[in-house]
């Protein structure tokens, strides 16, 4: 979308452009749903009893909103962005990008359509019907060639540190997706919820956290202008997650009828991720050693270095309550609740709004409509999502302890949880309102964008 | 307590354990290509990636 000199190619970034601006309506429509569904917890009755106004029905369309079609869908768009710009070419095909972008916003759209008839396969993420799935695989098998050919013909032999990471996230993906979604059908019992927890969790770690990881690798040196502080110390980084991730799904089954030892090895592997995720905290906060001011006005290092902050909490978290004498009080609670909102919405969706606020004035050759109203949305996003992911740790704890007393009746502990929940409306509103800023400054400096020039380096 | 065990194994923990050797293979190939030598290269060149991405293809 930048304007090209003669027999000099630039990057024309329509493939990126046309994701992230699909992932911000998705984003609206899915924050939206949202804070419907936080207010059902109080006012069950709220939109009468129409049934895909429901809250069964409206539940995983916030999910698979909030994780494909805003996350992902930004996620791709980013690499869509960075790869080629890492790699020294253009992207592959942009005819390529764009069909696999109408055939996402089909699959969403088809998502949208199928979860509000009540269509759902009933497993946590993998709701989507079997014809959505294999669309998604085809989609991801589209993304997947455009991306690779683009690093196939890259002019450096040796790659950053946000290549290896995309690279294998595409990998990683296909991976944990068929077996979440394919072989779920040929298990039952026990084992379908040991799949599925296996996908859940991956659905995250090896899904959006190398995604996050290789955005934040790349915008955060790039938008502080400063050189990241290690590159062999982000491969360690990259090669222990490789190696620890997959093995911690079985967490979410502690106290369950699997076998002992299979708990007992995500538990291990759920310790060990702290070998990567400190080597990736330390070489973040290393880069921006002596650039910290830039957090008073530089808006994209706000949201990616909270992300890094936000990062880092919900990986302590993680592990410690993968613990067995910690999980047999938060396991099933709303601190998990929060803890999984912390990762998506707290680290990985900063991750990804940060790149955003700092990759689209670039695609579009202009300058951001309005630093004010981006630092606004920060700050909403900030105090919303803090009072959110706190009130559902505190909530949370406090709901776990008393479900371990067996004199409690278990509708009292409902009723514990409701200031908690109001909590949560509010820092769900808050959040909304930060979706609604950024929505209208991406719209605004889109369409302003002639008026509003990049000036010149 | 009934052992249900069996078939997680051969359904996820044989793949899980597929994956792990091929991420070392991975790592070995990588090695031996020279693609994650002890070089700070790219995170200079990085830096400087906006520019024109060569000629035409």
């Amino acid at each position: 979308m930048s304007t090209e000199s003669p027999g000099v190619a630039r990057h024309e970034d329509k493939s990126a452009f046309g994701f992230l601006i699909v992932a911000s309506v998705f984003f609206l429509i899915s924050g939206l749903v949202a804070l419907i569904i936080a207010a059902k917890l109080h006012l069950p009755t709220l939109l009468g009893e129409v049934s895909w106004l429901t809250y069964g029905r409206m539940r995983p369309l916030h999910t698979n909103g909030m994780l494909f079609g805003w996350l992902l869908a930004a996620d791709m768009g980013l690499c869509f962005y960075l790869v080629p710009r890492l790699c020294g070419v253009r992207l592959w095909s942009e005819k390529l990008g764009l069909a696999t972008l109408g055939l996402w916003t089909f699959i969403i759209l088809g998502a949208v359509v199928t979860l509000s008839m009540g269509i759902n396969q009933g497993l946590e993420y993998a709701e989507l019907p079997l014809w959505l799935d294999v669309l998604v695989t085809v989609a991801w098998v589209l993304f997947a060639v455009n991306i690779f050919a683009t690093v196939a013909v890259r002019r450096y032999q040796q790659m950053y540190v946000s290549l290896w990471y995309i690279l294998a996230s595409i990998l990683w993906t296909a991976f944990v997706y068929i077996v979440g979604n394919f072989a779920t059908h040929f298990t039952s019992g026990v084992n379908q919820a040991n799949l599925n927890w296996f996908y859940v969790h991956n659905a995250v770690g090896l899904i959006f956290t190398p995604l996050g990881l290789g955005i934040g690798y790349y915008f955060i040196p790039k938008a502080a202008e400063t050189p990241l502080y290690s590159h062999r110390l982000s491969m360690i980084g990259f090669w222990s997650l490789a190696f620890v991730y997959v093995w911690t799904g079985a967490h979410h089954m502690l106290h369950g009828p699997i076998s002992q030892w299979l708990q007992t090895v995500a538990i291990l592997f759920s310790v060990m991720l702290m070998i990567p995720v400190w080597s990736l905290v330390w070489n973040f906060f290393a880069t921006m050693k002596g650039q910290w001011h830039q957090l008073k006005d530089n808006v994209p290092i706000k949201f990616l270095m909270t992300g890094t902050i936000f990062y880092l909490l919900t990986c302590f978290q993680g592990p410690m309550h993968s613990l067995r004498t910690v999980n047999a009080i938060v396991s099933k609670t709303d601190w998990i609740v929060g803890h999984a909102h912390m990762a998506v919405l707290g680290a990985f969706s900063f991750f990804a709004i940060g790149g955003a606020y700092y990759a689209l004035p670039r695609m579009l050759g202009t300058r951001l409509h309005s630093q004010s109203l981006a630092n606004a949305s920060f700050w909403l996003w900030l105090v919303g999502g803090l009072s959110f992911f706190v009130s559902l740790w505190i909530g949370g704890f406090l709901q776990g302890l008393q479900w371990n007393d067996a004199t409690i009746p278990f509708i009292d502990t409902v009723k514990f949880m409701a200031p908690f929940w109001g909590v949560r409306l509010m820092g769900g509103l808050l959040m909304f309102t930060g979706i609604l800023l950024f929505f209208w400054n991406v719209l605004i400096t889109y369409m302003g964008r002639a008026e509003r020039p990049e000036p010149a380096v | 307590m009934a052992d249900y065990t069996w078939t997680s194994v051969l359904s996820i923990y044989v793949l899980m354990a597929c994956f792990v050797v091929a991420t070392a293979a991975f790592l070995v190939r990588a090695i031996r290509s020279g693609a994650v030598a002890d070089d700070e290269a790219p995170k200079f060149r990085m830096l400087h990636d906006d520019e024109p991405c060569g000629r035409e293809r």
